[in-house]
């Protein structure tokens, strides 16, 4: 278990944050956040300061109202005397309580606002990068961690305050225990820390046990008991009548998360014990210091229920201080990702276009792809150019690296090697898992042109061109009917999704490249048929690609090419392909030729 | 605040982790105690310092005090952490005994119920918020034996020293009450509005940043079409968010004032004590002590109450109402279910007919299969051709008794296919969906769940490689069978390509050699040579058994000794491949089509 668990960490993760790091990160968000919201920036400092301010006025309360009826009770004092310190203590508590509602009302909006301008950033980013990124794992990683930095975002300057009020709490806290010895203090301080220091160390500990054995278990924990959320896997679910397989595992995993996590709750028993003993030493030296203080009339006896007050409440801030430096580390990994997140892509540069006299489209030279996490190449150096207005069949067995090689071309994979040179190309493509956006029919249209609106003609035409016309017209919206799940909307079956993915090829006039990955693979065969004919007689002189395994469409294409292993193996016509001893091609084609025997 | 329904949730839980729920309450008892004792403790030491201030020395019970009271201040903090860990503990039971009934509960939905948008949307809310019923065990549990002991304790003490301060604990208590009440009801409210524009925000956040939708957002080029949608609806969201946290902070900043006015009330009546000199010090520190945490006390009491009260109770009121009706005893069964399955229920597969069968979708007022009648016999094997949206796979569905009829019976071996036995139908099938899950668990599982019964026999799991051609595919991989599928179970888990998908989804359907076959366009996605090797297969593999085959592919019609053909969900064409290409109707042009592409010189 050690070992698997182990994998689900990537280096990086584990590695420590010193404080160093975690101050850089601060000072950084903070500069930012100062730039971009000075006044509430600065409001929300100063505020949450201040309304640090009632622990003092607390206790500093606390101590004269008890020397008062103290005094009163021995009948030193007079009642009004203490009357009038209340009524002081009231005043001042009422000022912090405004400070603290002014502080609450502003801090939702100050951080609604960041986490939406995180949340803008980070999609705005992965919607961006080249697609080659959604390949790879460590990207998933990455984006789930810094997914979670809108959260985080806004603690910079919760960091700054809490680091603030520290500070001031160390300055009151050594006036107000000065008086007993400043050694004393000394004494307290230093053991306080030593507490501190461990409890962190131990913590630290825990996080990493968390993240190594606790966290790979809900996760998995989590999969197994959502999976129901899917209808489809619902629906397979139930046909196999799998659930004991699926609930078991789910238990399973429950009981090792629980498990786990019982363990993890175990460290917390050595920082109790050592901040406990601690307490103990501190606590009682105190009690015995400032009581004979009291007996011997060095001190009051408000003086005395002031400090013990103070002591229970230095020890929690500094427990939360510590816990708050330890989710430090984990602050600036998520941080960190984020940063790293904004910062890919910014480097790549764009593919070469050739600006061009000569008749051919796309020129293609020594081309190798290989995708980040695979021992060898999908493409093993491919050289090959395409005129304008051809129509290309791409041929392979599933893995060969058809796709890559169009997905190259298509601009979607770009860190390549060898060239890849573009004249003028703008290109459009069916895909084989094409989208089925739940919008309405015009806008699952208008995405083919960018998102671009299109009159209502235009649509009419193209639905009308790919045969969906009169099932649209049927429903009572019409092109405006919404489609799929989301909301109420039509139900189209896997054809008719297809054949609005061909609709959104044509909503894109500009296009000079098509490419069509098995783009009827879910017609019927007569509507395939009529389907491919009515594609090529609107293609005119544009440059098709099309993959497909049904070999009577690449017949006849102009022009076959057979992707084997990454290479190009064949490239001819029909007849020049048939004619080749031990074809890849010709025994594919005959293999289907023989159900029309 | 406790209803039939929540009180049919917490009985039941009691039932069933009444253990856990126990510690957790002694736990929580313990550590409300404690903190009681430290204001008492706190008092004497007060006191018999006085007295040492008039004795000129400390008394020895003040250092005992004094001892007892750091004992129990450690105590209170070590209570922490105990309490995060019995808090750990019947949480995770909790969730686990109300996620099983859930999940047993959705597995016997109906499928054509997920076709319903009002019953996915109640659906998804009720899964979302499952683990709502052990934080509301918790929050009781802290109620009970907590708070209100924490109060009932105070009160008391108060009512001991200063009756008047009851009735402020009252006093603030029911305003806490009221203005608690009114957040909770209005943050379920919105929970429940925000539904259907979270799903849209949830989705389009999808498009613009899943992988399924990726490569067309690059290729068409509409990103920033979806990413203005996107930011529309989350901003719409969030002021929606932000306007009800606003109004709970301004009624939260309301009570504090309030608040602070009770607590100054308090301390006036306390002086008033003083000038009397009814209390003595120690007891007036005590008293002093007490106003403020009695305050927070209530206040947390009532959070507690509301979130119990409130919002919690509707989760756990829909909750119940999704998982209804449901007995203990059922409870108690839920445990391996596959233990169920025994031999064929009617015997070895003779025959299945269906009678003027008729299905409609929930949403939907065109019938998706209309009338359709035929038979199927032990070693036929049948294939189904038919225009898209024609039918075939809702024919299928009904066959498996995965949808209900609306119209029509259906049997099998002569035996009436109904309510009650519609249960025991499916191990008579091996089913290659068209619509497959993905799922994320070792290859050797997803294989072996096409026949559960057989609990991932070595032999027949080997078979169903062999069949399915898959054996290439498990070799390449060094765990071989035992690799996980995808990413979302375990980080070394492999990819693969939708072909390869395909054929382990072949392979499961063949597991366990199935009375019928049942494959729905098994090689949509799979190369000519691959599907050549399938179909070429497929008589022989069956050996003698029956096999449904649905499928776009002329191969697969050649290969059956019947065709059945479908259009707008009636059976319009029937008979052998000779008997329709001599009828000439829509198979013999589909037929004579498509060989042309393969034999003409050229066509287009």
């Amino acid at each position: 278990m050690k070992e698997k668990s182990k994998k689900f960490f990537n280096k990086a993760m584990r590695e420590k944050v010193t404080p160093g790091q975690f101050f850089k990160v601060q000072w950084k968000i903070l500069k930012e956040l100062y730039g971009k919201y000075r006044k509430e920036t600065t409001a929300i400092l100063i505020l949450s300061v201040l309304a640090f301010g009632s622990k003092f006025i607390e206790l500093k309360f606390l101590e004269h109202i008890t020397d008062g009826v103290s005094g009163y009770l021995n009948e030193t004092v007079s009642f009004q005397e203490i009357v009038r310190k209340t009524v002081i203590f009231l005043i001042l508590l009422l000022f912090v309580l405004l400070v603290q509602n002014a502080y609450n009302r502003l801090s939702p909006k100050y951080e609604s606002k960041i986490i939406f301008e995180v949340e803008k950033k980070i999609n705005d980013k992965l919607s961006d990068v080249t697609y080659e990124y959604y390949e790879s794992n460590e990207f998933y990683e990455k984006i789930n961690l810094a997914r979670q930095a809108g959260s985080q975002y806004p603690n910079a300057v919760y960091g700054v305050t809490q680091l603030i009020r520290i500070l001031v709490m160390l300055v009151v806290y050594t006036v107000l225990l000065s008086k007993i010895h400043l050694l004393y203090v000394l004494v307290i301080f230093v053991s306080i820390a030593a507490g501190a220091v461990v409890s962190a160390k131990v913590t630290d500990k825990q996080l990493d046990y968390w993240r190594m054995y606790v966290s790979p278990e809900t996760r998995r924990n989590v999969y197994f008991k959502s999976v129901f959320r899917n209808r489809v896997h619902h629906q397979n679910i139930q046909n196999t009548r799998s659930i004991g397989y699926f609930f078991d595992k789910y238990r399973y995993y429950n009981n090792r998360e629980r498990k786990n996590y019982l363990k993890l709750n175990l460290f917390s028993v050595y920082t109790e014990l050592i901040t406990s003993v601690l307490f103990l030493i501190v606590f009682f030296l105190t009690a015995v210091m400032t009581g004979k203080g009291t007996v011997s009339g060095r001190f009051t006896i408000g003086y005395y229920s002031m400090v013990i007050a103070l002591l229970v409440s230095l020890f929690t801030v500094l427990k939360e201080f510590t816990l708050f430096m330890l989710d430090g580390n984990w602050y600036v990994k998520v941080l960190s990702a984020y940063y790293d997140l904004l910062e890919i892509n910014k480097n790549d540069t764009d593919r070469e276009r050739g600006e061009g006299m000569s008749d051919t489209a796309i020129f293609i030279n020594g081309l190798k792809y290989k995708y980040a996490q695979a021992q060898s190449y999908a493409l093993k150096g491919i050289d090959i150019s395409f005129k304008k207005g051809e129509k290309v069949a791409v041929v392979g067995y599933n893995g060969s690296g058809k796709t890559t090689l169009i997905s190259v071309v298509l601009g979607l994979l770009k860190k390549y090697e060898g060239s890849l040179r573009l004249n003028c190309v703008s290109c459009t493509a069916v895909l084989q898992d094409f989208g089925q956006y739940q919008m309405t029919v015009k806008e699952n249209i208008e995405l083919g042109c960018g998102g671009k609106s299109l009159p209502d003609e235009k649509i009419v035409e193209i639905l009308k061109k790919v045969n969906l016309y009169d099932f649209i017209a049927s429903k009572p919206e019409g092109i405006r009917t919404m489609l799929g799940q989301l909301d109420k909307g039509v139900e189209l079956s896997k054809g008719q999704w297809q054949r609005l993915a061909i609709a959104r090829l044509l909503a894109d006039e500009e296009a000079n490249v098509w490419v069509l990955d098995e783009p009827t693979a879910f017609l019927d065969p007569l509507a395939e048929i009529e389907m491919y004919r009515f594609i090529f007689s609107l293609a005119e002189d544009r440059l098709v690609f099309f993959i497909s395994h049904r070999l009577g469409f690449a017949k006849n294409a102009e022009r076959i090419i057979v992707i084997n292993d990454g290479c190009v193996v064949e490239d001819g016509t029909h007849t020049e392909l048939m004619s080749m001893k031990n074809g890849i091609y010709k025994e594919m084609f005959e293999s289907q030729k023989k159900w029309y025997a | 605040m406790v209803n039939k329904k929540v009180w049919w949730v917490l009985k039941t839980a009691l039932r069933f982790c009444l253990p856990y729920i126990l510690v957790n309450i002694l736990i929580v008892s313990l550590s409300t105690g404690v903190v009681l004792f430290i204001n008492i403790v706190n008092k004497n030491i007060v006191n018999s310092l006085s007295a040492g201030i008039d004795a000129g020395e400390l008394p020895k019970v003040f250092f005992i005090l004094v001892f007892v009271y750091i004992i129990l201040y450690i105590l209170y903090f070590t209570f922490g952490f105990i309490k995060a860990f019995g808090s750990n503990f019947y949480r995770l039971n909790v969730d686990l005994l109300f996620h099983k009934i859930f999940m047993y509960k959705s597995y016997a939905t109906s499928q054509e119920r997920f076709f319903d948008h009002e019953f996915m949307e109640k659906y998804s809310f009720v899964s979302g918020n499952t683990s709502k019923i052990s934080s509301y065990i918790g929050s009781l549990t802290n109620l009970i034996f907590s708070n209100i002991g924490f109060i009932v304790g105070t009160v008391l003490m108060f009512a001991v020293y200063e009756p008047f301060f009851v009735i402020y604990s009252l006093i603030i208590g029911i305003l806490a009450f009221t203005v608690k009440r009114y957040i909770a009801k209005k943050e379920y409210e919105l929970d429940k509005r925000q539904i259907k524009e979270l799903r849209y925000h949830d989705y389009y956040k999808e498009v613009l940043t899943g992988k399924p939708t990726a490569k067309e957002l690059r290729i068409y080029r509409f990103k920033d079409h979806i990413f203005r949608k996107w930011i529309k609806i989350y901003d719409a969201l969030r002021l929606e968010k932000l306007n009800l946290a606003l109004k709970k902070v301004s009624l939260n900043n309301l009570f504090s004032v309030v608040k602070y006015v009770l607590r100054g009330a308090a301390i006036i009546l306390l002086l008033r004590g003083v000038y009397h000199k009814r209390y003595d010090l120690g007891t007036f520190a005590l008293l002093f002590g007490l106003i403020e945490t009695v305050f927070n006390n209530i206040d947390r009491l009532m959070t507690n109450m509301i979130s119990g009260a409130h919002k919690d109770t509707k989760y756990l009121t829909d909750y119940y109402d999704f998982i209804m009706p449901v007995t203990v005893k059922e409870i108690k069964s839920i445990k391996n279910t596959q233990d169920a399955f025994g031999s064929l229920p009617f015997g070895e597969f003779r025959e299945l007919t269906i009678h003027n069968a008729s299905y409609t979708y929930p949403n939907s007022d065109k019938k998706a299969v209309d009338n359709v009648s035929f038979s199927l016999k032990k070693g036929e094997i049948v294939s189904i051709l038919g225009y898209n949206g024609s039918g075939k796979t809702t024919l299928c569905k009904l066959m498996t008794g995965s949808l209900p009829l609306t119209e029509g019976r259906i049997f099998l071996n002569g035996v009436p296919v109904c309510e009650g036995n519609k249960e025991l139908v499916f191990q008579y099938f091996g089913i290659a969906p068209q619509e497959f899950s993905r799922f994320s668990i070792p290859l050797r599982d997803f294989v072996g769940l096409g026949s559960i019964k057989d609990k991932f026999d070595e032999e027949k799991l080997f078979d169903a490689y062999k069949k399915a051609g898959i054996l290439p595919l498990i070799n390449k991989y060094k765990d071989k069978d035992r690799t996980v599928l995808g990413k979302e179970y375990d980080e070394e888990g492999v990819d693969l390509s939708g072909g390869e998908w395909q054929s382990l989804v072949i392979a499961s359907a063949y597991m366990g050699e199935p009375e019928i076959l049942l494959m729905d366009e098994p090689t949509a996605s799979i190369d000519p040579l691959k599907e050549m090797e399938l179909i070429g297969n497929l008589r022989e593999n069956l050996k003698g058994k029956t096999a449904v085959l649905i499928s776009h592919r002329i191969g697969f019609a050649r290969l059956a000794d019947r065709i059945i053909m479908m259009q707008d969900g009636k059976i319009t064409e029937e008979g052998t491949h000779e008997e329709l290409l001599a009828l000439g109707g829509y198979y013999a042009s589909l037929f004579n089509e498509q060989k042309k592409l393969y034999t003409e010189e050229k066509s287009a």
